[in-house]
């Protein structure tokens, strides 16, 4: 039912356009992430589907409803498009206790006195709150605080719950917690989730879809792992991973069937995984630190840069020529600083990317 | 901002001008009279009536100022994710937005309370024709009647008064859901659409800005060149109360225009080093209460001095000289008495309250690790000061002293009691011509100290970007 759609939809304040030209379809029970550094538009997106924000030009449809029309005249305001919305900040009402807090939105819809007590009673339980119920919002902690505010936004059972960067202010063991109950509670409510971050992983790991968004337009709408393994361009590919995608800079021509990429100091041969019109000239050659092999048969000599061991895995940063490139390997392994290994590219997830940033091409990469 | 400019007793003189007629009083034709032909009765010249709205046009830019702050400050998503959780816009205002301003209005509300409550200047140009009397106009009377006793009773009623306004501010604001910052960034603006209304809300209060600020100064212009007062046809006008030398009516030691008179120079020399002297005393103790209450913050005694800083500001001012004049009056304290340095310190205590809340506020801005990094480097704490904070912070420092040179050059109140014929200045001069009824000395010194005034705030606004509606919005965060 709540699926959401975004025709069109502009919003400009004089000449900067804070969102341009975006069209974007969330079906429902989606759980989809706006990711983007601040100022990409993803938390205007978001308010215009609130309906806090008012577009310039285009068309917003809840469900079957449309709830904003530029052309028609259509402006339906928050309160009637039965969404809920939970604030970067919480906003809490300072004055009120927890327990008026979460049943201010049932006296909105007029419940009786006994419904809403035990609507709240059942909000409390959910979220593991029972104890501050007469506590005002001052008196309790960060993530207390985020457990009313999503009490207080379910209570009304929104269709749609639209979150606001809802863990940034919490400390970073709370936020892995919270990212647990966030996905749990998309599972347990039915309903679309429209979640803004900027961290990359928050978005990798709770949705079901990643919208990534710069200066106001899409460059990605797919989920997590297509998003991490086929990047639309060399913005994307950065945006995503951690750490992030190497790029080293390299030269392609056509060889027969297959291309010839000069990067590195080292020629290779270029498999394309899907057929490739003639390409040739400079290109930028992408891929992850996971797919750098460090191996005895590896063509490729390397110098230990430094290395982070983390327990789980190693990150090793390689001096090749003048260029870092990062290496991940799983494990708890170490090496010594500036020693000589051999390494290689393996997988078939090598991006090719032309002068505009634009992926051509995915394939894989054998050094010659 | 322009009305908390000018001296609340320029808008009584203004109200008089306007109004005054051969009806009532004095006899004098004013404005009104002479372009209408309209004599307003005595009740809306003098007396209750008009002390109310002038008082009320006085503070109303300074209640605009900390309400608009608060308003301002407040985090809009409050009022959004009500909205979400359907409410409708009066349920919002009712359970939302009043709730969570309710204790800022309220102490802006007693802030204008003990203002009014303590006004000197206005009761006695409006209400001493008609025997109109506050508490503190009577005790100016009682003190040169030489009832000093009764006089001081007044005082120590007007100082208890102070207190138990401040006690009820402190109850209000100091409650168990204190609403002070819950979070982090407070969101987005989002503006009330006024919609059609807009335009007609704007243009009346443009409209009604020029009336009460514009028309003063040209009808104070007016009054300084007119031969007999209350005629204005261009035959009556002259420049001798300006620059004339030979008047016929010159008494109060006056020898003729106040330009050329040195009582006039003496006087208007003696209110600016006043000023100064007072804004120097006040905005350097205040930076150093700053620092010493930021700094150690939530030690008691830092609070203690941080509520005896605030003290000042709620005691009457009239009722506070009165305490100084007692105080001067004793034998250790004679030195003091009719003596300058009385007013100054006087002044600079009395001021101490807006530079120290000021202070307080810019330390807070600084982190302590800005300093702390200092400290490691074994840098002595005057250094620290004047060569760390005092730099980050000089706007909001030197506002704070600006505050007190404004606020000095238009006092009347304060030095009303203890001003001497040794020590008169401009201000008080300007009391003594209005009691004896020379109107144009009276409009060009009003006039001369209102544009004094703006050209400090316009010259320090301009050079750092301190200015008054600045020093008194960080007032009121607590």
């Amino acid at each position: 039912m709540p699926r959401i759609e975004l025709i069109n939809i502009t919003k400009r304040w004089g000449d900067f356009y804070g969102v341009k030209n975006l069209n974007m379809v969330i079906e429902d029970r989606d759980f989809v992430s706006l990711l983007g550094p601040s100022g990409c538009g993803k938390t205007t997106t978001l308010r215009m589907i609130a309906g806090l924000e008012t577009p310039t030009e285009g068309i917003i449809k809840i469900g079957d409803k449309v709830v904003f029309d530029s052309e028609r005249g259509v402006n339906l305001s928050s309160d009637k498009r039965e969404i809920g919305f939970i604030f970067q900040n919480y906003a809490l009402w300072p004055h009120m206790t927890v327990y008026e807090n979460i049943a201010f939105g049932l006296e909105s819809m007029k419940w009786n006195k006994k419904d809403i007590d035990a609507r709240v009673k059942e909000m409390l339980a959910l979220m593991k709150i029972e104890e501050f119920e007469k506590r005002y919002p001052s008196e309790i902690s960060g993530g207390q605080q985020q457990r009313v505010a999503i009490a207080r936004t379910l209570a009304v059972k929104p269709q749609v719950l639209l979150m606001d960067e809802p863990l940034s202010n919490l400390d970073a063991k709370l936020r892995l917690e919270m990212r647990t109950e966030l996905k749990r509670l998309h599972a347990d409510t039915d309903s679309t989730f429209v979640y803004v971050t900027h961290d990359q992983l928050e978005a990798m790991t709770l949705s079901t879809k990643i919208c990534l968004m710069k200066e106001g337009t899409i460059q990605q709408y797919a989920p997590p792992l297509q998003v991490y393994n086929e990047p639309n361009n060399l913005y994307v590919a950065d945006f995503v991973g951690n750490p992030s995608m190497n790029f080293v800079e390299g030269k392609i021509a056509k060889t027969g069937e297959n291309f010839e990429v000069e990067l590195l100091g080292y020629k290779a041969k270029f498999i394309p995984n899907e057929k490739l019109e003639d390409i040739g000239g400079d290109i930028t050659v992408g891929f992850r630190p996971e797919f750098m092999k460090i191996e005895e048969s590896g063509k490729i000599k390397a110098g230990v840069y430094s290395t982070l061991p983390s327990g789980l895995e190693t990150t090793i940063k390689l001096k090749i020529g003048e260029e870092i490139i990062s290496s991940v390997v799983f494990g708890a392994s170490d090496y010594v600083t500036d020693e000589e290994l051999n390494c290689s590219i393996s997988g078939n997830n090598v991006c090719i990317f032309d002068k505009e940033g634009q992926k051509v091409s995915m394939g894989q990469l054998i050094i010659e | 901002m322009f009305p908390y400019l000018m001296p609340a007793w320029t808008l009584a003189q203004f109200w008089i001008y306007l109004f005054q007629n051969t009806n009532v009083m004095s006899g004098n034709k004013g404005i009104v009279q002479s372009l209408f032909g309209l004599c307003m009765p005595q009740w809306f010249v003098y007396g209750l009536f008009p002390c109310v709205i002038v008082n009320s046009l006085h503070f109303a830019p300074f209640a605009y100022i900390l309400i608009g702050g608060i308003l301002q400050n407040m985090d809009a998503t409050l009022e959004e994710s009500a909205q979400i959780l359907r409410a409708n816009r009066l349920r919002i205002v009712r359970k939302v937005t009043l709730p969570i301003v309710m204790p800022a209005l309220l102490s802006t509300f007693l802030l204008v309370f003990s203002s009014g409550f303590a006004s000197y200047a206005v009761p006695v140009f409006l209400g001493g024709a008609v025997r109109f009397y506050t508490l503190a106009s009577k005790m100016k009377a009682m003190i040169n009647a030489g009832y000093m006793g009764q006089a001081y009773i007044i005082a120590a009623v007007m100082i208890i008064c102070g207190i138990i306004i401040l006690m009820i501010n402190q109850k209000y604001t100091n409650k168990r859901r204190s609403f002070t910052t819950v979070t982090g960034k407070s969101g987005q603006v989002s503006l009330v659409d006024l919609k059609k209304a807009n335009r007609p809300i704007s243009i009346a209060m443009i409209i009604l800005t020029v009336c009460f600020s514009v028309v003063p100064l040209i009808v104070f212009a007016l009054q300084t060149i007119q031969r007999v007062p209350g005629d204005y046809s261009i035959s009556n006008w002259t420049l001798d109360f300006w620059i004339g030398k030979d008047l016929d009516a010159y008494k109060m030691g006056m020898v003729g225009g106040i330009l050329v008179g040195k009582d006039f120079l003496m006087a208007l020399f003696r209110l600016v080093l006043l000023s100064i002297a007072c804004s120097v005393f006040a905005g350097t103790a205040g930076l150093f209460i700053g620092y010493s209450v930021v700094r150690n913050r939530r030690t008691r005694l830092s609070k203690m001095v941080e509520a005896m800083s605030f003290f000042p500001y709620l005691i009457p001012t009239i009722a506070f000289s009165a305490i100084y004049l007692a105080l001067a009056s004793t034998k250790t304290f004679s030195f003091l008495y009719n003596s300058f340095l009385l007013l100054v310190i006087v002044g600079g205590v009395k001021y101490l309250p807006f530079a120290s809340r000021g202070c307080i506020n810019s330390m807070l801005q600084v982190s302590a690790e800005i300093e702390e990094a200092a400290i490691l480097m074994k840098v002595p704490w005057y250094k620290r000061i004047f060569r760390i904070l005092v730099p980050i912070q000089k706007t909001s420092i030197f506002s704070g002293y600006l505050l007190p040179i404004v606020s000095a050059m238009r006092e009347v109140d304060l030095f009303a009691l203890i001003v001497s014929n040794s020590s008169y200045m401009l201000t008080t001069m300007l009391l003594a011509f209005n009691q004896t009824g020379y109107d144009q000395y009276a409009s060009a010194i009003t006039l001369l100290i209102i544009v004094i005034v703006l050209v400090i705030n316009q010259v320090s606004s301009k050079l750092t970007g301190a200015s008054i509606s600045q020093s008194v919005g960080s007032y009121n965060k607590q």
